[in-house]
């Protein structure tokens, strides 16, 4: 596995469009880890009397429409942005690696029941379960995250099931069985370690994803709540401003743009070289 | 054919069955109650009451359960709390214009995507490849509410070609209405067509590649037949099933344009519900949206093995 690793971080380095992703997730992290700190303003400090600025010496890249600076607050944005993602997949996982391993290892009629659920959750399109979700719980951070985290449960333990199943044939985990180990030793210490490579794929895509669906969640007011640096809200409280001071949409969305595209570039490059079987023709 | 058909309608039962308790929850997870939502600062607790009871709260949740999906058998939504209307027909009234608006979208995507799919195919490895590729990768990339946005920005904003909000219906003024509908179409489609290029580029390389194909060459058909007549046809058929599949993805994605271009269609209607906490027209437009999404899903599957007969024998 960490040779695996090794080799396919070489060939990351290779591959053009892998290395520009991981280039950009690179920026993304130095920008959310230092942005606290290379910030010059507070992201939440109001002027009144510069409302609105053009780009300046002081400013880099202006005011928005309560004299805050705005890059400030893409930093503080990037930061957040980066918490979330993080959050949701790392919480994510923790919920649907179980939920497809142990149907997928027990098989029967756990694995009948499991997976009829799986099916139907996922014949519900996603952005209206979060809406749903978010609808009722109301708006706030911790909300949004546990929403997105809960419903990327399914796909993830579909995945897991479908690994789990395949590696479970296998010879060696006959072996093991035969000499007597028990089954969690199995499932957590053999099956998982050897079909990690299309979870930390899908991992990768995931992360893009999550900033895509919360920016989308806090533009549409279910998300984050104001006046928090939010790519999302930023861009949605800029929509009033947006014949006099375009560069307040304009940024954030390609701050949102930039990070997917990181994501999807480094997530497509480590497909075709973590999983060959998996990457398209 | 007929039995395949049954069991799929069979397998709707769990799924519509989940999607029901889903919707049932919403109602369920409001923190206090949504009659204090209904009622705001009214205290009279005689009010809440019958209220309660109108609204079947005083049950057990089981029953409670139950009494809601007769309800919604007998085609009974409920009444709006915000306008007091009756929910279904609240609903009716958008549902043709988010369809409108999803078919253009899915509409523009194939004119976009087949092309830039089949050129990326047959010039691979080149500048035409490239750039289809790129434009496909920043299609999934760009968000499609900022997208909207920047084109409000150039499109209506500086260069003044297209309305930034509105809605015409196509049956009062055909060519009115395609002008509101430019932006909002593209801003939706814009996704649809980066995956569609992805996939019918994937898909003609898959047929290029195949042993008919070299034959239809060796026989010395001109590269137009070749690509066209034997290659396409094949090419289409997983194509055809995720223009299926998009289309009722779409229904999510509408709501998000729909509230940007102010578009009358269900998905504002839904969000105008949340922030006006109107629980009754939440619960209506998440369950259309939901059982629409449901039965596009079923004819796409019904649907792809009419088309490919390969599957159905196995």
């Amino acid at each position: 596995m960490n040779q695996k690793i090794r080799i396919a971080s070489l060939q990351v380095y290779e591959s053009k469009t892998a290395f520009l992703g991981f280039l950009l997730i690179v920026a993304l992290f130095l920008a959310g880890a230092l942005g606290p700190v290379l910030a010059s303003h507070d992201p939440l400090e109001m002027h009144y009397t510069k409302r609105l600025a053009p780009p300046s010496k002081e400013n880099l890249l202006g005011t928005d429409q309560f004299g805050r600076d705005l890059l400030s607050r893409i930093l503080w944005g990037a930061w957040r942005a980066l918490l979330i993602s993080l959050a949701v997949v790392v919480l994510g996982l923790l919920m649907g690696i179980p939920a497809g391993a142990l149907p997928g290892y027990y098989g029967g009629i756990i694995d009948n029941i499991a997976m009829r659920i799986v099916d139907a959750w996922l014949a519900f399109p996603g952005i209206l379960f979060f809406l749903a979700l978010l609808a009722a719980l109301g708006p706030g951070l911790s909300t949004l995250i546990i929403a997105l985290s809960v419903g990327s449960v399914p796909s993830t333990a579909r995945l897991v099931r479908g690994l789990v199943l395949a590696e479970k044939e296998k010879e060696y985990i006959e072996a093991a069985r035969a000499i007597g180990e028990n089954d969690s030793f199995i499932l957590f210490r053999h099956i998982l370690p050897n079909v990690l490579s299309p979870i930390i794929v899908m991992a990768t895509v995931s992360l893009g994803h999550v900033i895509l669906i919360a920016s989308a969640l806090s533009f549409l007011g279910l998300g984050e709540v104001p006046p928090a640096p939010s790519w999302g809200l930023m861009l949605s409280e800029a929509r009033n401003f947006i014949e006099t001071s375009p560069l307040l949409a304009i940024i954030p969305g390609t701050a949102i743009s930039i990070s997917v595209l990181g994501f999807n570039l480094f997530g497509d490059g480590l497909r075709d070289l973590l999983d060959p079987r998996l990457s398209e023709e | 054919m007929l039995s395949f058909v049954f069991r799929r309608i069979l397998s709707l039962v769990p799924v519509l069955f989940i999607v029901s308790l889903m919707v049932f929850s919403i109602f369920r997870l409001v923190p206090g109650d949504p009659v204090d939502a209904f009622l705001g600062t009214e205290q009279d607790p005689e009010v809440r009451r019958a209220l309660r009871a109108e609204f079947g709260l005083d049950k057990s949740l089981p029953v409670q359960y139950l009494y809601w999906v007769k309800n919604i058998l007998q085609g009974n939504l409920g009444r709006s709390f915000s306008t007091q209307q009756n929910v279904l027909k609240l609903l009716g009234e958008k549902l043709p214009n988010t369809i409108y608006l999803a078919f253009s979208s899915i509409f523009i995507s194939i004119l976009i995507a087949v092309p830039a799919g089949i050129i990326a195919a047959t010039r691979r490895k080149k500048l035409e490849d490239y750039s289809a590729m790129t434009f496909a990768l920043l299609g999934i990339s760009i968000p499609g509410f900022w997208l909207g946005i920047m084109f409000i920005l150039i499109f209506s904003l500086y260069l003044g070609w297209f309305p930034s909000m509105g809605f015409v219906s196509p049956l009062e003024d055909p060519l009115r209405s395609l002008w509101y509908l430019a932006l909002p179409a593209f801003s939706l489609g814009w996704l649809q067509a980066a995956i569609l290029t992805r996939l019918t580029r994937s898909s003609m390389l898959d047929v290029l590649n195949r042993e008919y194909v070299r034959t239809a060459r060796a026989q010395g058909h001109p590269e137009r037949t070749v690509i066209f007549r034997y290659s396409l046809k094949n090419a289409l058929i997983p194509i055809v099933t995720i223009v299926g599949l998009r289309l009722a993805a779409l229904l999510g994605g509408t709501i998000v344009i729909e509230q940007i271009f102010s578009w009358p269609g269900v998905g504002l209607l839904l969000l105008q519900a949340i922030f006006a906490r109107d629980y009754p027209l939440v619960q209506g437009a998440v369950l259309i949206i939901a059982v629409g999404f449901v039965l596009i899903n079923l004819l796409v599957d019904i649907t792809y093995q009419l088309i490919d007969p390969r599957i159905r024998m196995s």
